[in-house]
């Protein structure tokens, strides 16, 4: 009888194993295609309900946003699809370890030397390409429609690196969420590092409001999260087609925090681990 | 010889009350005893109101000539909105999630089994959404008029609460149709069709929740017609907000019948909807119950 | 205890019938089941087929068979929860075709899964106080229920329990519990005792018997134990693959039996694996065995079931018209084929004997 010869290890197996995640992950959507339509008309009417209330107050909101290149309704809708992505990337983690917590598959993945972090990784990938597809159309489709305009001289390269690092910071958030579900024991509902982030970003962020109409005294939450300076760079680029030199120290932000968040993410989503293994384990009592 | 069934009287319809009222006592109990949930959906509120009190920073003292027939408090505005929302929420959404809560436990066969009509645990489980959703619209109504300088105007209670009643029951008839789908049409997974487009498409992007209809491109607006959702908000904002104009039109139905005022036009639609929802809710329930009894699919335990 | 009237006094008449509490011809119910995969398909089976039955009242009348069988089926359509594709009769007098929702009220049924209808956030007592409320029962008779309820399935200790903290044979108590609030004079239990502890299961076999006896209440009980529906059962009905195989009493199905008995052996050692059409038996190490086995004079039957294939525990069921002489032989035989015999049993037939003769198949398959 052939002994097999233990499983692999390894950064190119790790990759492998991600990459069976996501076509899991596409499978499933082929199970269930009218998930995915309906997914994509609720992203479509969620845009719309922010383009028309926008546009319903545009001719008093507008000189809010002068800097941003003056359109109220240009400045919600970018910030309505870039923060939607990140929300993904945030909340991504945690549920991704809910679920297999309730369906016990969590202990058959910790089994494998990468198969907790091939499958968290792996649904992350695949959520987040679901997510950028989805608000692209989106964002095309208002755009269209509506007429909103971008600057024609648009850095989109260094957009796109903007993009990128808002949402590697919104998923290191999201790691530090995810460790909750362990080390809170937080297994229903919501976690709190999520709910908070959420709230807050919503509020302060300047995500449907420019930063300086929120009072003084709350002002300075603004500044711990990373989608103030994802949402004011990427309005800046696209709308007003600034210069590096502009966005400069919100681009470096994001990289800090990017790099931060995924470092204490990951450290403490994997003391976590251990911790609940060391404890009561991390499968479903039932 | 074959029986009789008991003849419906005044004892059974009470009968089938009393149950509804063991069932609101029950849900009363299992909603005691989630805490954070509570906590969170105040939460939810609070922060809620306090984004669109900000939005309105933007306009204002100019919401007077924002709002137009309604008034000139822009969160005044919003809150009826949201409040309003809540309920037409609650009862669209939830009937279909109680009856496949049902389903996937497996106590309708058990709710079947006894004195109790078909449509009695339909209601009875709703308890659970009244006693969890209802009372938001207070909270909604506390945090705007203490924090954020909310006013309402109070001349027109009365109205407002026929109003309200109105498009609960409507919204009730829609959610019963919903509701009739899981065993109708087998929709066994969380999207059904009728309340996500109802509700989740629909009504969301036209029937001016978060702003007025007249917004809206005219095709949409005609889209906003055909919902008992727009005639609510259209009533209850130009009742309870100060400064609201009850009489001049701005709604496609209130052009179309001209000799009526704009609040008569949406009572008699929401009366309608009332009419036309309930009774087919009820029927195409009814037909959902005897085809799952006919392919053997009341539960997921067979 | 006093089993409940009917409604009032326009029903108490067309609630007594003379033929007896069931009499239903040719039940038949196919279930049509819709198959994923390339292209989708839809099978259909027959779950119950053509069964007709009379159940008088006062009678425990019991459904033997294996999963699948058709009891659950068939205990649906005689309840109201389930339309039959075909057939008629009556329930309590009511038609089991069009008056459903007047069956239904007038029923109890105990199902096989515990939680159902146990709601987690209540405890013990309150879930009583649920139904009961539910059934209708008057406000001054509920207490005094539920507290012989509770008595009687031995929760009266955890009554301000939470369901979750109590074991799950407590659970099914509980809802033998509920559905004993009602007291309807009809009462299905599919399989009640499944889940309990023997103390437990012999209570509500003692239960049954005293509802039956003193308020002749009538009971259709669906079971895998022979010695319940030996014990509990006046009439007993054997289905198979949704039809009625057999019935009568338990000593009536014994004497189907015959001559022919079976020899039941409890070994290890044997061999696992069967054989099939397609493999060649000399490479099925099982089918060699049953081969030799069948070889020997007298036996009519062999059927072998090993549930451990590691050490190749397992039990053999041989039908044979002559027990002594097949027994002599077999126990050596199966020493040479290297099996540790643990057990041997045979004697008078039992209820598995009785489906074994008449399906030739055990009731566990």
């Amino acid at each position: 009888m052939t002994r097999h010869a233990g499983a692999a290890a390894g950064f190119g197996a790790l990759l492998r194993g991600i990459g069976s995640f996501v076509w899991l992950e596409y499978k499933a959507l082929l199970y269930y295609p009218a998930s995915f339509f309906m997914t994509v008309l609720q992203s479509v009417i969620n845009m719309g309900i922010w383009f028309f209330l926008s546009l319903f107050i545009s001719g008093y909101a507008d000189r809010y946003v002068a800097s941003f290149g003056g359109s109220y309704v240009a400045y919600v809708v970018l910030g309505v699809a870039f923060h939607e992505v990140a929300r993904t990337a945030l909340k991504s983690p945690f549920l991704s370890i809910q679920t297999a917590f309730w369906e016990k598959r969590l202990e058959t993945y910790r089994i494998f030397p990468q198969g907790f972090w091939a499958y968290v990784l792996g649904r992350f990938l695949w959520q987040l390409l679901f997510a950028l597809v989805v608000q692209t159309v989106v964002l095309a489709l208002i755009a269209g429609l509506a007429g909103l305009n971008f600057h024609p001289e648009a850095n989109v390269g260094l957009a796109l690196l903007t993009y990128l690092l808002f949402i590697l910071s919104a998923f290191g958030l999201g790691l530090l969420g995810a460790s909750t579900f362990f080390f809170l024991e937080v297994k229903r509902g919501v976690e709190p590092v999520g709910w908070i982030v959420d709230y807050a970003v919503r509020l302060t962020s300047g995500l449907y409001y420019p930063v300086t109409i929120i009072p003084a005294f709350i002002r300075p939450l603004s500044r711990a999260f990373p989608h103030t300076y994802a949402f004011r760079a990427m309005r800046l680029l696209l709308l007003q087609g600034a210069a590096w030199q502009t966005v400069a120290a919100d681009v470096i932000t994001l990289a800090v925090y990017a790099a931060v968040a995924i470092a204490i993410g990951f450290y403490l989503l994997r003391w976590s681990l251990a911790r609940a293994e060391a404890g009561n384990g991390v499968s479903a009592v039932v | 010889m074959k029986g009789k069934a008991p003849a419906v009287t005044s004892k059974t319809v009470l009968t089938q009350l009393a149950s509804v009222w063991t069932f609101g006592i029950r849900e009363f109990r299992m909603w005691r005893s989630y805490r954070m949930n509570q906590l969170m959906w105040i939460c939810d509120i609070l922060m809620s109101s306090f984004l669109f009190f900000m939005i309105g920073r933007m306009v204002g003292d100019q919401s007077a000539e924002l709002l137009g027939v309604y008034g000139a408090n822009y969160i005044t505005f919003i809150l009826i909105g949201m409040g309003v929302n809540y309920l037409i929420a609650t009862n669209l959404h939830d009937p279909f999630a109680r009856i496949s809560r049902v389903y996937w436990d497996g106590t309708m066969d058990l709710y079947l089994l006894s004195p109790m009509s078909i449509y009695t645990p339909l209601v009875g489980l709703m308890a659970r959404s009244v006693i969890d959703d209802y009372p938001r619209v207070f909270f909604i109504v506390l945090f705007g008029t203490t924090l954020f300088g909310a006013r309402f105007a109070l001349g027109h209670i009365p109205e407002a609460i026929l109003f309200a009643a109105l498009i609960l029951i409507a919204s009730f008839g829609i959610g019963i149709i919903s509701a009739s789908t899981f065993y109708l049409f087998d929709f066994k997974r969380a999207n059904e069709p009728v309340r996500f487009f109802i509700q989740e498409v629909m009504a969301a992007l036209v029937a001016g929740t978060y702003y007025p209809v007249t917004v809206l491109p005219y095709p949409l607006q005609i889209v906003a017609a055909l919902l008992p959702h727009t005639y609510a908000y259209d009533a209850l904002r130009r009742l309870l907000s100060p400064g609201a104009d009850l009489r001049t039109p701005n709604l496609v139905l209130h052009s179309a019948l001209p000799t009526l005022t704009p609040i008569q036009v949406d009572g008699l639609a929401l009366a309608a909807g009332c009419l036309a929802f309930i009774p087919l809710g009820l029927w195409l329930y009814k037909a959902g119950i005897e085809r799952a009894r006919r392919s053997g699919t009341l539960t997921r335990w067979q | 205890m006093r089993r409940r009237a009917p409604k009032d006094d326009a029903t108490r008449e067309a609630a007594s019938p003379p033929e007896g509490i069931i009499d239903v011809r040719g039940l038949t119910k196919v279930f049509r089941v819709k198959e994923k995969g390339q292209r989708t398909a839809v099978r259909s089976f027959r779950a119950v087929d053509d069964v007709s039955l009379r159940v008088g009242r006062g009678e425990i009348l019991g459904v033997l068979g294996p999963n699948g069988a058709g009891k659950t089926t068939l205990i649906k359509m005689l309840c109201g929860l389930l339309v039959p594709d075909r057939g008629a009769g009556t329930v309590l007098g009511f038609d089991v075709l069009h008056r459903a929702a007047a069956i239904r009220s007038r029923v109890s049924l105990v199902a096989p899964t515990a939680d159902i209808g146990t709601d987690n956030n209540l405890t013990v007592r309150e879930n009583l106080q649920f139904w009961a409320a539910v059934y209708g029962i008057p406000r001054r008779e509920k207490k005094q229920r539920i507290d012989e309820l509770l008595v009687l399935v031995d929760l009266k200790d955890r009554e301000d329990t939470w369901p979750m903290n109590i074991s799950a044979g407590m659970r099914q108590r509980l809802a033998i519990a509920r559905s004993l609030l009602a007291e309807n004079e009809l009462l299905f239990l599919d399989e009640p005792t499944v889940k309990l502890d023997p103390d437990g299961a012999r209570r509500i076999r003692e239960f049954v018997l005293r509802i039956n006896r003193e308020d002749r209440v009538t009971i259709l009980l669906t079971t895998h134990l022979m010695y319940e529906a030996e014990e509990l059962c006046s009439r007993i009905i054997v289905l198979d693959g949704g039809r009625i195989v057999a019935q009568g009493t338990a000593q009536e199905l014994k004497r189907l039996v015959r001559g022919e008995r079976i020899i039941e052996i409890f070994a290890s050692g044997l061999p696992a694996g069967t054989a099939s059409a397609d493999a060649p038996s000399a490479d099925a190490p099982s089918a060699d065995i049953e081969s030799s086995i069948r070889l020997l004079p007298s036996v009519l039957e062999v059927e072998l079931d090993v549930w451990d294939g590691a050490v190749g525990q397992g039990r053999l069921l041989v039908k044979t018209a002559d027990v002594d002489r097949t027994t002599a032989l077999l126990l050596p035989l199966l020493q040479d084929a290297g099996a540790r015999v643990e057990g041997v049993r045979s004697g008078e037939p039992n209820l598995e004997d009785v489906f074994f003769t008449l399906t030739g198949r055990g009731l566990a398959k």
